[in-house]
């Protein structure tokens, strides 16, 4: 997958009110902090990016994909395949294990069970002990490492993060960029990394203010 | 498919709720299979049991009674009637076949049933082993009372008064297995069958003080045995040879009559009643006083001693023509103090009082899965609004609006096949279990009848109906807002 690249991207929300994002562009391989206030559309902006919200007009490209023209269901798939997601709130399925909330997510991106990949992934973020407890049963620290499993589980080109670390010790934020850095299997992921925390920015090529 | 097996992960992580619905479903599904057990079984078993008679005459009563224990051997015999008299309207022209039946004792809750074995031809009953009974005393049995009493051919058994396992018995009396009947005869796989002349044999002695048959007290099991009517008879007074009876075969017993009209010898003819015989040969309708003319002529040509005391439980009959059915029954029921009564009348009243009561349990059993499926949207929508959030994380992991409206509708069609599937197996449990359907159980528990496939797609209907606001709901759901909202 290559470049990532926005062009006049606008978007109006229900209430009316209208954000316009400057253009801009991310290479592959290459990590982007969007940097920005509370409130200012950070989140829009990713769910832009990731096809859940559409774009009253502009246009979001992946590599010579024209995302913001696809249809729902191609667009679900898509992201599912390409694009791993991180949010502020650890999200998960309830009711099932760590384990089975990562094959979903293979699952509903259309690849089968990849028991190694998963169980290595697990491992690589040490919490392959982890992997048949249920998700609300883990630490936050816990959780932000299930998240980021999560993201990677399809093996994507990109990772879009929203606040990853605005819950996080210096600690534990310290712990997050180094697995931003993690290497999955040697093909390059670059993530997208929205987020007001001063903290992030030394760890980021490309900062993006908002 | 994914989706499918995690709709059933989802319902799992709820375990008591899941199950409630399933409950209730299952309940509701297995009132409505109980009933079409019982319609399905009774139907056959009517078709099976009642194609061959068309009236019977037995002790007055209630006829649905009569039919009931005669026909059918469910309910305990209005009383005795004559064999003279009986006879004496076996013998009218209309009537093709009559066959007498003796009933009053049991074997081990079987019926011991004292017939000619035309009567068992009647049912195309044939034997698996053994051979049809010729004297007095012998017996063959249906299939199932070989199985459940473990009878085998040359087996002797003595009989037990009345038809429940406990009561007064007969062990002078000791019966000999000749034959064992196949399976798939109808009331005959049930019934112990032996020639009426053992009946009467068992009973002989009796006293037969008491011909009053007007007293019916279903609960007085010692009133229907064939030539026996006192209950505190004495059997040491009784002139029984107690170890001769296996040598002393009779061959005095009764055979069905066809056609007994045509071996009478011709009498001189008053031209009435030549007239009326030629009017019956031709099939054409009689008056009643024009059939009670005939039968007094008959009575009095006939050979048959009026001093002949023995009795029969009831006589089947088979018409030559419909004609027969309605003139002898108006015969019988207003010149003779017998009742007639015909099983597919009977049957017909049956069923129509059983189907008010099939109704409301219909009603009811639909009541319930309406409720079931009211019960099912309850828990889908409660479920769901605490999993907006799974369901726009589902999305964001490349789910399409389909697959999560699969999701939610696959949980409530889940619940609905569940149901049914535990309802189906519920309603056998109970009909095996409660004996009193087993008179009519003509087919194995394991079929599943096309009335209860149909029930499967209303069930399913009824799951998909109830998850589909849910299901809808999940569809429309907002990803970005179900995302960012606090």
């Amino acid at each position: 997958m290559s470049l990532l690249s926005v062009h006049s991207l606008n978007y109006r929300y229900p209430s009316g009110k209208s954000l316009a994002f400057p253009d801009f562009s991310c290479n592959p391989g290459s990590n982007l902090l969007i940097h920005g206030m509370s409130g200012c559309g950070k989140t829009t902006l990713l769910h832009l990016l990731s096809g859940i919200l559409t774009p009253s007009h502009g246009e979001v490209r992946m590599g010579d994909v024209l995302m913001s023209a696809m249809a729902s269901a191609e667009k679900d798939r898509f992201r599912g395949q390409h694009i791993g997601m991180i949010f502020q709130k650890h999200f998960f399925i309830e009711g099932i294990s760590v384990l089975e909330n990562l094959k979903a997510a293979r699952r509903f991106a259309g690849n089968d069970d990849d028991h190694a990949y998963l169980h290595k992934l697990l491992d690589d973020l040490a919490i392959g002990h982890l992997s048949g407890k249920k998700a609300a049963q883990l630490s936050e620290g816990e959780q932000q490492r299930f998240s980021i499993a999560r993201a990677l589980a399809n093996r994507p080109s990109w990772v879009l993060a929203d606040e990853p670390t605005s819950g996080l010790d210096d600690v534990n934020c310290a712990s997050f960029t180094a697995l931003m850095r993690l290497a999955v299997e040697e093909k390059p992921v670059s993530w997208i990394v929205a987020s007001h925390d001063n903290r992030l920015k030394d760890h980021f090529n490309h900062v993006y203010h908002l | 498919m994914y989706v499918l097996k995690l709709a059933l992960q989802k319902l799992s992580t709820r375990p008591v709720s899941s199950a409630f619905s399933v409950l209730l479903f299952a309940i509701g599904c297995s009132i409505i299979s109980l009933i079409i057990l019982a319609e399905k079984n009774l139907t056959r078993s009517v078709e099976r049991n009642f194609s061959e008679i068309d009236l019977v005459i037995g002790a007055k009563g209630s006829p649905l009674q009569l039919i009931l224990s005669s026909v059918l051997h469910a309910d305990y015999p209005t009383g005795n009637i004559s064999l003279y008299e009986a006879e004496n309207i076996a013998r009218n022209p209309l009537v093709k076949k009559s066959i007498p039946l003796a009933l009053g004792d049991n074997y081990r809750g079987f019926r011991i049933v004292g017939a000619p074995i035309e009567y068992a031809a009647m049912y195309n009953a044939t034997l698996d082993e053994g051979a049809w009974y010729e004297h007095t005393l012998e017996a063959v049995v249906g299939a199932n009372v070989a199985r459940a009493t473990g009878l085998q051919m040359g087996d002797r058994f003595y009989g037990v008064h009345g038809f429940q396992d406990a009561g007064h018995a007969h062990p002078e009396f000791l019966y000999t297995v000749t034959g064992i009947m196949k399976q798939g005869a109808g009331v005959m796989d049930n019934l112990i069958l032996t020639p009426v002349s053992s009946v009467w044999k068992v009973h002989e002695g009796h006293h037969h003080d008491d011909h009053d048959h007007g007293d019916h007290d279903h609960d007085d099991q010692d009133h229907d045995s064939a030539g026996h009517h006192d209950h505190d008879h004495d059997h040491e007074n009784c002139d029984h040879d107690h170890h001769d009876h296996d040598h002393n075969h009779s061959h005095s017993h009764y055979h069905a009559h066809e056609g007994t009209h045509d071996h009478h010898p011709e009498q001189p003819v008053d031209p009435a009643i030549a007239a009326i015989k030629e009017m019956i040969e031709a099939g054409e309708d009689i008056s009643l006083e024009e059939m009670q003319l005939y039968t007094a002529y008959l009575q009095q040509s006939q050979v048959a001693s009026h001093d002949d005391k023995r009795e029969i439980t009831a006589m089947l009959l088979q018409f030559r023509s419909p004609a027969g059915l309605i003139q002898l029954t108006r015969l019988v029921n207003e010149s003779t103090n017998m009742q007639a009564a015909a099983p597919a009348l009977e049957i017909n009243r049956l069923m129509s009082l059983l189907s008010v009561g099939f109704d409301l349990l219909l009603i009811l059993a639909w009541v319930i899965i309406v409720f079931s499926g009211i019960n099912i949207f309850i828990h889908l929508w409660n479920t769901l609004r605490g999993e907006l959030q799974d369901i726009a994380l589902m999305r964001v992991l490349g789910a399409s609006r389909a697959k999560v409206f699969l999701l939610l509708v696959a949980q409530g069609v889940a619940i609905a096949l569940a149901g049914w599937m535990s309802g189906m197996v519920l309603s056998r449990v109970i009909w095996l279990l409660l004996p009193s359907f087993h008179f009519m159980t003509e087919t194995g528990a394991g079929t599943i009848y096309t009335q209860e496939i149909m029930l499967l797609l209303y069930a399913l209907a009824a799951g998909f109906l109830a998850s589909v606001i849910p299901a809808w709901t999940a569809y429309n759901a907002d990803v970005h807002f179900n995302l960012t909202k606090k």
